[in-house]
């Protein structure tokens, strides 16, 4: 067995390609001192929660060895750590097994082999192009095994995780028997008919996404094909038609459906596809659906694949109509089930030639004309392609544009509530057939404009104009899609009931729904509406609920008090009535933002993250309505968050990834030099809770002259606390930012609340009472106490915390007036400290296997008219083995500071440390963190260092 | 002489009667830091110091007076604040120490305080923790402990076992404020009463009938008899 490096190595135990096994011994001081992590050649994410487990494991069945597996993430390559406390391991690899260090460090360099193979290995893969990638290894898949390996190949390589796909998956879902291979359902037309969706279940829909880009990468459609077609579009399609005399539309019938799973298992074994004829049975099936209506197996609409197989499978059609257009002089183009012919003469009479031939060469190809939607447009009539107009140019419709202008009109002159009222109609007698739920108006606006884009170019003066108007109405600091991720719902526009009545045009009645609530009924533009009622606004505006039967209407003259509001979660809007006026939610908006994640990314890549978030401050920021309290704390976070968001693609997201791991490393590889903080400014920052234009109020019912609001409170707060930023500990802002904003904070005993100022309750109960302070409602004072004792050892807390810690350390410890402390600090921060201290004095007494005496006093001493609080930890006749300079030497190489050093970090600028004791047969005291005045070390009579004392002083 | 340390008595209202002739020779009230500086030697032979926790928005007045007070242990010290709840942390047998309690409910209770101080002599810190009615609230919190030693229990017990478990001494408290009507003391009702079984429930009746009597009449006319 060998000591003294900390690590001790089984022999060879790979648990597979990616684990790796040590044992480690506790190390003397601090376990994330451990050599094991200094000498692994990547960057281990040892993260304090991993420490404690291992701590705390360790500690729980006595252990001085831990085994621990290092382990590689199959999903972002990043290494982890995780302790194992199996008793078989342990007995297996018994201590004495273990190796010299020279062998110790062998074992390291071919870890860091193995390492850099594989890091190759995966690099190659992800480096190739997935088109060539597939173009180079599709010839070998022949059998449905090697099928179903590639697949979870190219799945590892497009989703950056892991899905693994079998071939009993593939057989199974390529049977049209199987059970839950597509869900079926019907959406209704714009003609009132109805359309049958096969969509692929959830599993089947990713091998189906993958088969796509197989397809994809190994078949080019024919010029005349614009649908489907990577870097075509509608827009294509229609220019291809623009000034012509004659625009002659044709529709193929039943389009998906009458291609039936032989047609598709043919053409994927012709080129470019060459599939064997055994993945070829598995990919025809996996691509068909069995139609509810014939009840045959055909290519459903609503798989991912069926588009490009349509394409396919139309190829002769396509060159058989391309070699006809050009007999007779014309322009073809195909866009989906969509036939488009111009010219600037006429053959398209009933019975022409030209008609003629083209029936024969459709049916030929076991399609039917649609004869309803055959048309002949001609010059001086709007003649439309693919619903766009192509008479001189390529355009949108006028009134296209001018439904646009409309709303952001209302928008602008009377606010969102009234022009989500008229767009709403709008939408519903356009999309109503199809679109069910609630419109996000800025969303379809958003789209719109896209649209607009797309067809006139991003240049155009229309489109530059309605977009800057647009820009201007969004507003960075409301809640969107992308930042609007919780369980809960946000707010986004709220109507009293006769606005919402009057607006929408309705009149909104109450009536017991089918599971006993009350609810709204009324009528939006043609559409019965039920609209959910808040629990409490339901019991005040129905106390009799239980006594009335499911269809029961109700009429409560509190109904006209209510407020309707507009909510979204999840991207999804819906109406609440509630008695309650709520205020629209506010966050900053990755959509609204409009980050450049190209050149977010570079930037951050060439001059650093920091610089990202003050540019970002700078330029996006600044031109918005955006509140003083969105700290730089927030834009990182929000940062941060953008890049999680669907506007990168997966190349940016890998660069993101390996951008944040660099950026970790680095922290790493550089120990931050310990700067000491001032104690007697934290003194002070936290007076400001006795200061009634600080933080008192954040705990103190309002004085009476005090004119002050809750958000008033919470304005002058963000403030102040911003304006110390940095100035004091960041774990004391933290604990005041998370009270200010709803975020989590932990009280002295580690426990999680959400307790906050910016309480949604609190604010509507303050508003309802005259703007009083919540504290002077029984319910909240108890919520704001436990802040309060977050902030400030209140008596008895200090010795409740004490006595918790040593019942948890089963020490037993003499204190005394540890009930009368009461001083501000934060209490998280000094309990977890305390447990340190008395963890370091339990180790200690079981290592030398007697009980030393502890003692933990508070005192106070007035110095220079200042009160001094004393917190005194004594361990009696416990002298340190080690000589001074030793320790004090570890203390200033930050990276073998150890428990002390961890104390120091922690404790900085909260109190000044102390140690008495006896070094080297001297009596010293040792002053860790202390003013510039103070000496690093005193002498002190011999009497007072009966054992080692620890001395924490608060101002 | 009681110290009243408050910088807002003008802001509290009802806190007027502390300015009565009345209270001159027993109530010397300090409203700036300056004058509390220079008097804080005065507060050495104090009978009791009563301080605003924030006094000139700062909590050195506090720290200072309770030091001198060393927190109750040589002088009863009372602090109040807008901040505290209504219902302090106060061990009334074992020290002299509020350290917490809402500034208006202190100025309520502090005229039966003064009262009390002036009749009697007594520094009662049960009054300002309690209200005038403390013994109501001290008989409610012996009988809920003396109660929780027989929660759940059934059947028949001994008078002896019950003081046995009643280890803080619940038990004898309760017995000894509802004395006058017992017309014996604590040990001599054990010695009585010690060895005969107890029907719990009845136990339990005749502790709630105690706490009725004085939530009643501010007494007990119980007799266990």
């Amino acid at each position: 067995m060998k000591k003294g490096n900390n690590i001790l190595i089984p022999p060879a135990y790979f648990l597979n390609d990616y684990k790796e096994g040590f044992y480690i011994e506790r190390p003397e001081r601090d376990w994330s001192q451990c050599e094991l992590w200094k000498n692994l050649p990547f960057v281990l994410e040892v993260g304090d929660n991993t420490i404690a487990t291992i701590v705390k494991g360790a500690d729980k069945r006595r252990l001085k060895y831990v085994y621990v597996h290092i382990y590689q993430s199959t999903n972002d390559g990043r290494w982890f750590l995780s302790p194992t406390w199996s008793d078989k391991i342990l007995t297996e690899y018994p201590f004495q097994e273990v190796k010299t260090q020279e062998e110790i460090e062998s074992r390291i360099a071919t870890l860091k082999e193995k390492v850099k193979k594989l890091n190759e290995e995966q690099e190659q893969e992800i480096k190739l192009p997935i088109d060539e990638f597939v173009k180079k290894h599709i010839s070998e898949i022949d059998t449905t095994r090697k099928l179903a390996l590639f697949i979870t190949k190219l799945m590892k390589a497009i989703f950056s995780e892991k899905h693994f796909v079998t071939e009993k998956q593939l057989l199974y879902f390529s049977t049209p028997k199987a059970g839950k291979r597509y869900k079926t359902f019907k959406i209704r037309k714009k003609n009132g008919g109805l359309r049958e969706i096969n969509a692929p279940v959830h599993h089947l829909d990713k091998i189906l996404y993958i088969l796509n880009i197989i397809f994809k990468s190994l078949y080019t459609p024919n010029n005349a094909v614009m649908g489907f077609t990577e870097g075509k579009s509608i827009a294509d399609n229609a220019a291809r038609h623009t000034g012509q005399h004659y625009v002659f539309n044709i529709d193929l019938k039943d389009f998906f459906t009458s291609i039936p799973q032989a047609r598709v298992w043919g053409r994927i074994q012709c080129a470019p596809f060459n599939l064997p004829r055994e993945v070829a049975n598995v990919v025809a099936g996996l691509c068909c659906a069995t139609n509810s209506e014939s009840w045959k197996n055909v290519l459903p609409q609503g798989a991912p694949t069926s588009p490009l197989l349509t394409n396919a499978i139309c190829d002769r059609l396509d060159r058989q109509l391309t070699a006809l257009s050009k007999k007779y002089g014309l322009h073809y183009s195909r866009y989906a089930d969509d036939i488009t012919f111009s010219s600037m003469h006429n053959v398209y009479q009933e019975d022409s030639d030209f008609r003629k031939e083209l029936k024969t060469i459709i049916e030929g190809q076991n399609f039917c004309i649609n004869d309803k939607k055959t048309r002949l447009l001609r010059t001086g009539q709007r003649q439309e392609v693919t619903g766009l107009t192509v008479n001189s140019k390529v355009n949108v419709t006028r009134k296209y544009v001018r439904d646009i202008r409309y709303i952001l009109h209302l928008w602008e002159s009377k606010g969102y509530a009234f022009a989500y009222s008229k767009f709403y109609k709008f939408y519903k007698t356009e999309k109503g057939y199809i679109k069910k739920g609630e419109p996000v108006m800025e969303n379809v606006i958003g789209g719109k404009l896209n649209y607009l884009r797309m067809i006139k170019g991003a240049g155009n003066e229309c489109y530059q104009k309605l977009l800057q108007r647009y820009d201007k109405l969004q507003q960075i600091i409301y809640v969107d899609n992308n930042t609007d991720k919780g369980q809960n719902y946000v707010y986004v526009q709220q109507y009293t009931l006769t606005d919402c009545e009057n607006d929408f045009k309705t009149k909104i009645t109450l009536q017991i729904s089918d599971d006993e609530k009350l609810v709204g009924k009324c009528n939006l533009f043609g559409m019965d509406k039920t609209i959910s009622i808040s629990h409490k606004t339901q019991e005040e505006l129905c106390p009799i609920i239980s006594h009335l039967k499911v269809g029961d209407t109700f009429t409560s003259e509190q109904l006209k008090d209510c407020f309707v509001t507009l909510c979204r979660q999840k991207g999804k809007n819906f109406w609440l009535i509630t008695h309650k006026e709520l205020d629209r939610s506010r966050c900053l908006s990755i959509q609204n933002a409009q980050i450049d994640p190209e050149k977010l990314l570079k930037e951050w890549e060439q001059k650093g993250f920091e610089f990202v978030v003050k540019q970002f401050q700078t330029d996006i920021l600044k031109k918005s309505d955006v509140p003083d309290y969105v700290s730089e704390r927030d834009i990182k976070e929000f940062i941060y968050f953008a890049t999680h968001s669907k506007n990168f693609d997966r190349k940016q997201k890998l660069q993101r990834d390996s951008l944040l791991a660099r950026d970790m490393a680095k922290r790493k590889a550089q120990p931050q030099e310990f700067k000491p903080m001032s104690v007697s400014y934290t003194a002070n920052f936290l007076a400001n809770f006795n200061r009634p234009n600080g933080f008192k109020y954040l705990t103190h019912d309002f004085d009476t002259e005090s004119n002050m609001t809750l958000p008033d409170l919470r304005e002058q707060s963000y403030k102040l606390l911003e304006s110390e930023k940095g100035k004091i500990p960041d774990s004391l802002y933290v604990l005041i930012y998370a009270y200010l904003s709803g975020k989590t904070w932990r009280d002295a005993f580690g426990d999680n609340n959400n307790i906050s100022i910016n309480d949604k309750k609190w604010i509507q109960w303050s508003k309802e009472n005259n703007n009083a302070h919540p504290i002077t409602n029984p319910d909240f004072e108890r919520e704001i106490l436990k802040f309060k004792r977050a902030i400030r050892i209140v008596p008895p807390l200090l010795q409740t915390i004490v006595d918790k810690i040593c019942d948890k350390y089963e020490l037993h410890v003499t204190t005394k007036k540890l009930d009368r402390a009461d001083f501000y600090t934060n209490t998280y921060i000094l309990s977890n400290v305390l447990d340190r201290i008395l963890q370091m004095i339990k180790r200690r007494n079981e290592n030398d296997d007697y009980q030393r005496d502890v003692e933990v006093s508070y005192q106070r001493e007035i110095i220079n008219d200042v009160v001094y609080k004393k917190i005194i930890i004594l361990q009696k006749d416990s002298f340190p083995e080690n000589t001074f300079e030793d320790v004090s030497t570890r203390m200033n190489n930050n990276t073998e500071a150890g428990d002390f050093g961890a104390i120091r970090k922690i404790l900085n600028g909260y109190c000044y440390w102390s140690i008495e004791t006896k070094w080297d047969d001297k009596s010293l005291r040792w002053n860790i963190l202390s003013d510039d005045d103070t000496p690093e070390t005193e002498p002190i009579e011999d009497t007072s260092a009966i054992g080692f004392k620890h001395i924490l002083t608060f101002m | 002489m009681i110290y009243l340390i408050d910088d807002t008595l003008k802001e509290t209202i009802d806190s007027d009667f502390v300015f009565d002739n009345k209270y001159k020779q027993v109530l010397t009230v300090i409203q700036k830091k300056a004058v509390f500086n220079s008097r804080m030697n005065e507060l050495y032979s104090a009978d009791c110091i009563m301080v605003h926790l924030t006094f000139e928005d700062s909590n050195d007045v506090k720290d200072k007076a309770s030091i001198i007070a060393d927190d109750g242990d040589e002088i009863p010290f009372v602090v109040f604040s807008g901040s505290f709840s209504e219902n302090p942390d106060f061990d009334y047998e074992s020290n002299n120490y509020i350290s917490g309690i809402k500034k208006s409910t202190f100025y309520q209770r502090l005229y039966d305080f003064l009262e009390e101080y002036i009749n009697n002599g007594n520094v009662d810190l049960r009054i300002i923790a309690y209200g005038k009615d403390f013994q109501k609230v001290i008989v409610r919190n012996y009988a809920k402990n003396v109660l929780s030693i027989v929660e759940g229990k059934q059947g028949l017990l001994q008078l002896e076992d019950i003081a046995k478990f009643s280890k803080d001494g619940n038990l004898k408290s309760l017995v000894e404020l509802s004395n006058p009507k017992l017309g014996i003391d604590y040990e001599h009702l054990l010695e009585t009463l010690g060895n005969q079984p107890i029907c719990i429930a009845d136990f339990k009746s005749r502790i709630e009938k105690i706490v009725i009597n004085f939530e009643q009449y501010g007494k007990n006319i119980y007799t266990w008899k």
